[in-house]
């Protein structure tokens, strides 16, 4: 019936020729149950709950629509910019817009259930040999002179590398070897660079590092080889693979993971240029403590040394001197003083003796000297013959003259 | 050690011999002279160190790498 209107005499509307198209489409079965496999962009969610994206390759792209039943019977896969997916559907003419879309009615991640099982198995083998093993790991150093890079030279994470580098420890050397981080031949260029590295003596540590991509992309950082060279490796290294999200199996081998190669720069530096010219400052300050102590101590030393030559200065010598001639001096008079006392009581004792030696003293206490007149001859004892004799009798204050009228001699 | 001397030391070991004197000036019981020599010297390291920071730019060398990519020797 619609052909009916088609003749070669006459024009045919856009509303007829566009039904024509559809129905056209529609009577293809090859057009009605497809899977398509290309990547995602342009993801719309409209209110209305319907989404729209388009998927394409290299050579071509399409249309898609899901519509709000589909879309939440899809909720396991997660429609984003960049990801390879599998859509289910059945083309469809849009009349309106004169466009064909396929009508999506199931999404399947491209291959990601494969790679990720390889991922799960390999990870699992590598875990059970110790590869992974935490005591395996070795310290980064804090001070590193020369870092090794592995990654691509046109990267943007060598640039990012190479900025955080500059900006906190532009000290350093930095030793690149570059290599291809994404396809077939990346495996073995890595394995390469790495050896190359692992070469250099004084290298302290070496950063293997790719920007993020699809998991496609990062996949020879799942190599098998890739990860053993890299627990292999003599030199420590740091992996800084993806973004954050993304694990692979070089992070688990390596010595340290971080989440890019920024953070994998910033943790190869933990020491940055300012903290070595803070160090520096500290030193400077801590000598200038040191011997300005050193000289605080020394001029107080001088201080106490000169206090005692002042003490010992000759003027005081002298005054000390004279105070010592004072002192002796006056323990020489009271030595004096001492032995005249003594001297005195000496002698008052002597003058005593004396007295009583003299007989005057005895002629005090009533006693009398006794003798003959004539001779003077001193009579001590009484004899017959003294009978009638004449006597002086000296005693205290003068003299008795007495004439012996008897005797009386003691038997 | 003369200022030619000095400026050819790298920063470790211009940085380590400057640890060593601020240690050693830390010490008690060393002459006067000594101290004094040590601060010189030290003070010298210091600015050597300083002057090599204030310098420093990253250097970058590309590794060769042979074809097996076993031996760099």
């Amino acid at each position: 019936m619609l052909f009916e209107n088609f003749s070669r005499d006459r024009s045919v509307t856009v509303t007829e020729f566009t039904r024509l198209i559809k129905l056209t489409i529609d009577n293809e079965p090859l057009l009605s149950d497809v899977w398509v496999l290309g990547e995602v962009s342009n993801v719309t969610r409209a209110i209305s709950g319907h989404t729209y994206f388009t998927i394409k390759d290299q050579g071509a792209s399409l249309r898609c629509v899901m519509f709000k039943n589909n879309a939440l019977k899809n909720l396991n896969v997660t429609l984003r910019e960049g990801i390879s997916l599998q859509v289910h559907g059945n083309l469809g003419v849009y009349e309106t817009a004169g466009q064909y879309q396929l009508i999506v009615d199931q999404l399947k991640e491209a291959g990601e259930g494969e790679l990720y099982a390889e991922f799960a198995r390999l990870k699992k083998k590598l875990e059970a040999e110790g590869v992974f093993d935490q005591e395996r790991k070795r310290p980064i150093p804090e001070s590193p002179k020369r870092i090794g890079v592995v990654t691509s030279e046109t990267g943007a994470a060598l640039q990012d590398i190479l900025n955080t580098l500059s900006r906190r420890l532009p000290t350093v050397i930095v030793d690149l070897a570059p290599t291809l981080v994404q396809g077939a031949d990346a495996p073995a260029g890595i394995i390469k660079a790495l050896a190359a590295l692992d070469q250099i003596p004084d290298l302290d540590v070496i950063i293997l590092a790719r920007g993020g991509g699809s998991i496609e992309d990062l996949w020879c950082f799942n190599n098998e080889l890739v990860v053993r060279a890299v627990a292999g490796s003599k030199t420590p290294i740091i992996t800084g693979v993806g973004h954050e999200i993304d694990f692979t199996l070089v992070d688990f081998a390596a010595d340290l993971r971080a989440p890019t190669p920024t953070a994998a720069a910033e943790i190869a530096t933990p020491i940055t240029i300012e903290m070595l010219a803070s160090q520096l400052a500290v030193f400077q300050q801590e000598m200038t403590q040191s011997l300005s102590m050193a000289l605080s101590q020394r001029a107080d030393l001088l201080f106490s040394i000169k206090s005692k030559l002042t003490y010992f200065t000759p003027s005081k010598m002298l005054m000390n001197q004279a105070q010592v001639v004072d002192g002796l001096s006056q323990r020489i008079q009271r030595a004096i003083l001492g032995i005249q006392g003594i001297k005195h009581s000496q002698l008052a004792g002597l003058a005593r003796r004396l007295d009583s030696i003299d007989p005057k003293g005895i002629l005090k206490r009533g006693y009398a000297i006794v003798q003959e007149r004539n001779t003077h001859k001193i009579i001590s004892r009484v004899e017959p013959h003294l009978l009638g004799a004449e006597l002086d009798v000296t005693m205290a204050k003068g003299k008795l003259v007495v004439v012996v009228q008897n005797v009386m001699v003691e038997k | 050690m003369s200022e030619a001397d000095l400026e050819k030391l790298t920063y470790e070991q211009a940085f380590t011999e400057l640890e060593r004197i601020a240690n050693q000036l830390e010490e008690e019981n060393r002459s006067l002279e000594e101290s004094l020599a040590l601060f010189e010297r030290g003070q010298l390291l210091a600015a050597h160190c300083a002057s090599l920071l204030e310098k420093a730019q990253l250097r970058i060398q590309k590794v060769s790498q042979n074809s097996t990519g076993q031996k760099e020797q």
